[in-house]
């Protein structure tokens, strides 16, 4: 037996004594147990961090007695690569999860109050370890032996070795392991009919949908630089299960909002917590699972009982929470006018659940329709696209009508006045469009942005200006960092809404095409000329590149040389991979893709998307916003708090 | 060099169509039915060209986009579509997202409704409270 297999069943015997220690010390209120219990989370964290290093040890080592090794690694590869094909695979993608998840833990306790919420949230997320930890320890363990030592390894995929995808999955793995402790949280404080769970939660809710954009993103710019069709999403069963948590912990992050201030939506907040962490399991689910085709999936594998276990025990855990705790989450008034800041909450949370569901239901129905008509039907973009578009374009107009209604209530004269600029952006936005002649969808995507940004840029001037009053001729900038949660929601708005710009730019103005040239023909594509000047080949220890030289001209002058190229790689499966090239000007991207080539001539296709970076601007905003949200008030309290004596006290 | 250009006979070089109906306007509603789950505009596999190929025989024969799905349902099977008819079971799928929002449009009138809620903190200020809190 493997060292690294010891150290997960000892990993998985502290976690289990951490469980005994935390439930016996909750029952019999002995803080000594209690002290054990975390004490015993150090360790299992300890011993998941030494089996994670030594599996990286192995990677770099080429050590091929371990299957996991042999199977996503190979000798010519290079020792990034090594690093991270430590997420390559099935198996260690769920060790990395629980390290992340271990990592949480620690931050958990060294950052918040030991008491009774946290004792629970400790114990609920101390079961989700168990459950990983038993994962590796059977079904799924990265430490099994080979049985003999192979010459080499089989190398790992080609489209996996890419920066992008060093960054997406771990990113993406933060986010999911944060939804467990969101979970627990929900969970914890419900059972022990405490609110005080929501304002803990809040910091972990932002630093998880944090994280999950920013695993969503570099997906976005995986599929867009690697897969080598020219877009960034593609409805796949996968990219589906990563978009599924983050609208819900969206809806969460705002309606817990209505419980701070409201003491309402008790129910709703734990459902939504819920469903988030049952999203992300699902999610690793089908990853792995081969149950839905994708083309981001592992493949086959036998880990569909124990996922569908843990979905069930997670359902069956928080209908007994509920249950138990009827009284307290019973139904209470949430507004004092449908003219409030708390209604568009709703609305709000109407939109990303409907839309969350809507995405399941597409991702889920091709396994109803197996089992209906014994066919399994196929849930391609148009449908999602046909669907979702509506509610998008409604999310939007949301997002400029809760930025102007405040809460409590609006009255008529106050509202007219916040909505009178954006509503002549609006209007401004239809006839620009009209008289550019753009495409209905174009227009209208237009005028709802242009709506929704001077909604934003309109509230945060006012804001600024009402709460300098407030406090007393604060300068601007540390009224900002005051009301840091306001102003970070203003601006992960500000990046949604050009996120949104970037994807309707690119759905209803891309232009496209197929195009066979011969060396030295000239082809006009929008402003560009392209000189396709003959094929380059080169060859390494790893693999055999053919790449096209095409001179890219605008206005008479030479910009640059694209080279976008096809691979052939030469472990594994020799799989053979078009690397694209691209030319940006920002936020517009020339984007070529070399499909075949003969001796003389070469097909590419060609793409102009003329605002596909302002999708990757809008999400590093969209991230910076929430990052700016979790700033700590021990950061800013010398900065913003000093002359501030009745905050203090 | 030579020979490994000669290696590089991926895609059959076919002249571009200039009808009206052009490849692009097909493959974006058929699957590649090589198992990977993509839509045929986006994938790259063998199996992909060979299809795009025979898309582009038939755009050559003078089919109209009708057509070539119907053909090429007939070949590979109803899998071979993107999107699913809206008839039968399948109107479920199309008609859910309209029943999720009726149903939740329903659930806020009757919040909407119900006015007497407290107020208890302005969550903008509540963070500062908490971390105030945290702090000692």
């Amino acid at each position: 037996m493997d060292i690294g297999q010891i150290i997960i069943y000892l990993a998985l015997f502290s976690s289990l004594y951490s469980v005994w220690a935390y439930y016996s010390g909750i029952n019999s209120k002995n803080p000594k147990l209690l002290y054990y219990g975390e004490r015993a989370i150090y360790l299992t964290s300890f011993l998941v961090l030494a089996a994670s290093l030594l599996l990286w040890y192995y990677f770099l080592t080429d050590n091929f007695w371990i299957e996991y090794v042999a199977s996503y690694s190979s000798r010519n590869l290079s020792d990034f690569y090594k690093f991270t094909a430590f997420w390559a695979g099935s198996d260690g993608s769920l060790l990395l999860w629980t390290l992340f998840l271990a990592g949480y833990m620690v931050a958990y306790l060294r950052i918040e109050k030991k008491d009774l919420l946290s004792a629970y949230t400790m114990l609920v997320s101390m079961l989700v370890m168990v459950y990983f930890l038993l994962l590796l320890s059977t079904v799924s363990n990265p430490f099994q032996g080979l049985g003999f030592l192979p010459v080499d390894g089989i190398g790992l995929n080609p489209l996996l070795q890419t920066p992008e995808m060093a960054a997406h999955p771990t990113t993406l793995f933060v986010g999911y392991a944060g939804s467990a402790i969101v979970f627990a949280l929900a969970v914890s404080g419900v059972l022990i009919a405490d609110d005080k769970w929501v304002l803990r939660a809040r910091k972990w809710i932002v630093f998880t949908w944090v994280w999950l954009t920013q695993g969503i993103f570099w997906g976005a710019i995986w599929a867009y630089k690697v897969l080598g069709w020219g877009g960034y999403w593609g409805w796949d069963p996968v990219e589906n299960a990563s978009l599924l948590p983050w609208l819900t912990l969206s809806a969460l992050m705002h309606s817990i909002m209505i419980q701070e201030a409201r003491r309402g939506m008790k129910l709703w907040n734990i459902i939504l917590a819920f469903i988030t962490f049952e999203f992300v399991i699902l999610g690793t689910f089908i990853t792995r699972s081969g149950v839905i085709s994708s083309v981001h999936a592992f493949g086959q594998s036998n880990l569909t009982p124990p996922f569908m276990i843990m979905l069930f025990l997670v359902l069956l855990v928080t209908l007994w929470v509920i249950y138990e705790r009827k009284d307290y989450i019973k139904s209470q008034d949430i507004v004092e006018s449908p003219l409030s800041k708390e209604a568009t909450f709703l609305f709000n949370n109407l939109i990303l659940v409907a839309s969350a569901l809507t995405v399941f239901w597409g991702t889920i129905f091709p396994l109803i329709s197996e089992g209906i008509t014994g066919f399994k039907v196929t849930i391609g973009p148009p449908f999602y696209n046909q669907v979702i578009t509506p509610l998008a374009f409604a999310l939007v107009v949301l997002l400029g009508l809760c930025i102007a209604f405040p809460w409590r209530k609006a009255h008529g004269k106050e509202l007219v006045d916040r909505l009178k600029i954006p509503s002549i952006a609006f209007i401004i936005g239809l006839g620009a469009g009209l008289i550019l002649q753009l495409r209905i969808e174009m227009i209208l995507a237009t005028s709802v942005f242009l709506f929704a940004l001077t909604t934003h840029i309109r509230q945060y001037i006012r804001d600024t200006s009402a709460f300098k009053d407030q406090y007393g001729n604060l300068s601007s900038i540390k009224i900002i960092f005051r009301r840091r949660r306001r102003y970070g929601g203003y601006t992960a708005h500000l990046g949604l809404l050009i996120v949104f710009m970037g994807v309707a730019g690119g759905i209803y103005t891309q232009t496209y095409e197929d195009v066979i040239m011969s060396v030295n023909e000239q082809r006009v594509f929008g402003e560009y000329t392209l000189i396709y000047r003959g094929l380059g080949f080169k060859e390494d220890n790893l693999k055999i590149t053919w790449y096209a030289n095409i001179e890219v001209w605008k206005d008479g002058k030479f910009v640059t040389v694209l080279r976008p190229a096809i691979e052939k790689y030469k472990t594994g499966n020799e799989e053979e991979i078009r690397r694209v090239d691209l030319y940006t000007e920002f936020p517009k991207d020339l984007f070529v893709i070399l499909n075949g080539a003969e001796q003389n001539r070469a097909l590419f296709e060609v793409k102009i998307d003329p605002t596909v970076n302002l999708i990757w601007l809008g999400s590093w905003i969209l991230t910076f916003g929430g990052v700016f949200a979790l700033i700590p008030r021990k950061f800013v309290k010398e900065f913003v708090f000093k002359s501030e004596s009745e905050v203090e006290t | 060099m030579k020979k490994y250009i000669l290696l590089l006979l991926f895609m059959i070089m076919s002249s571009v169509n200039a009808q009206a109906l052009t490849l692009n306007d097909v493959q974006k509603d058929v699957m590649c039915t090589c198992g990977c789950g993509m839509v045929l505009e986006t994938c790259n596999c063998g199996t992909a060209d060979r299809m795009r190929n025979e898309i582009r025989e038939m755009i050559n024969r003078g089919m109209t986009k009708e057509e070539i799905i119907k053909e090429l349902q007939a070949m590979y099977g109803k899998e071979v579509l993107v999107n699913p008819p809206k008839e039968g079971i399948f109107i479920g799928l199309w008609y859910y997202p309209v029943f999720a929002v009726g149903i939740g449009v329903a659930v806020i009138y009757v919040l909407l409704r119900r006015r007497n809620a407290e107020w208890y903190a302005d969550p903008d200020e509540v963070i500062n409270e908490e971390e105030y809190d945290l702090e000692h």
